[in-house]
């Protein structure tokens, strides 16, 4: 039998909503550290025009 | 990279200084649960001839430089240092929030090794970002929102309905 391909949008909603998730999953992880834990969030100067974490 | 240093520094040049100043931009919304990231430390202050004094005096026990604002009118201090790059902007307004003490008053404080710091409040961080309407602020509002959601208390049903019928 021949099976059916996907559709290309089968998977990108699918992909959204894991972002979805995902972001809301880091919100519910970083809220849930103290205040002061809550620090790692500076990215560092490493050029002139470049920066990183 | 762990902030947590650099706010102990700041937190404690500020006291040294006496000056007061609340943290503000993204920087006091990932301290206030958002995960974000940024480069520099922006501060609201209240603009006067003796504050402005203060923040030479915060520039000195940093190590660090206060740089003359490019527009005069803009009322913008940054204290630089070159050695890690280091930036600390201090404002006298921002878009949105109207008043310093307003600001200053909602805001929470966050002590990090015994050190304390003054942080806005989501809400205000929410509504200067959106009043500045620049394409970077912009772009962040979805997750502040997001956030902001996830950290107020759901209203009890009874309290929904009130509010609906009323």
């Amino acid at each position: 039998m021949k099976r059916k391909r996907p559709s290309r949008s089968q998977p990108l909603v699918a992909l959204a909503k894991e972002a979805d998730r995902a972001e809301g999953e880091m919100i519910r992880r970083w809220q849930a550290l103290a205040p002061a834990k809550r620090t790692n969030f500076l990215r560092r100067r490493v050029g002139l025009r470049a920066s990183a974490r | 990279m762990d902030a947590r240093p650099l706010l102990v520094e700041v937190a404690r040049a500020l006291r040294l200084a006496k000056l007061e100043a609340v943290l503000i931009g993204n920087a006091a919304a990932a301290l206030r649960g958002v995960p974000l990231t940024t480069l520099d430390l922006d501060f609201l202050f209240r603009k006067t001839t003796g504050t402005v004094a203060k923040l030479r005096r915060v520039a000195d026990v940093l190590s660090a430089t206060v740089m003359r604002p490019f527009y005069p009118a803009s009322d913008l201090y940054r204290i630089v240092r070159d050695e890690d790059g280091l930036q600390l902007d201090f404002m006298a307004r921002i878009h949105g929030p109207r008043s310093y003490e307003g600001l200053r008053d909602r805001a929470g404080v966050i002590t990090i090794d015994g050190e304390s710091l003054r942080v806005a409040a989501l809400a205000d961080i929410i509504k200067s970002k959106r009043a500045a309407g620049r394409p970077r602020d912009l772009a962040v509002i979805p997750i502040l929102e997001r956030a902001h959601e996830a950290q107020a208390p759901k209203p009890k049903p009874a309290a929904r309905r009130a509010r609906k019928r009323g």
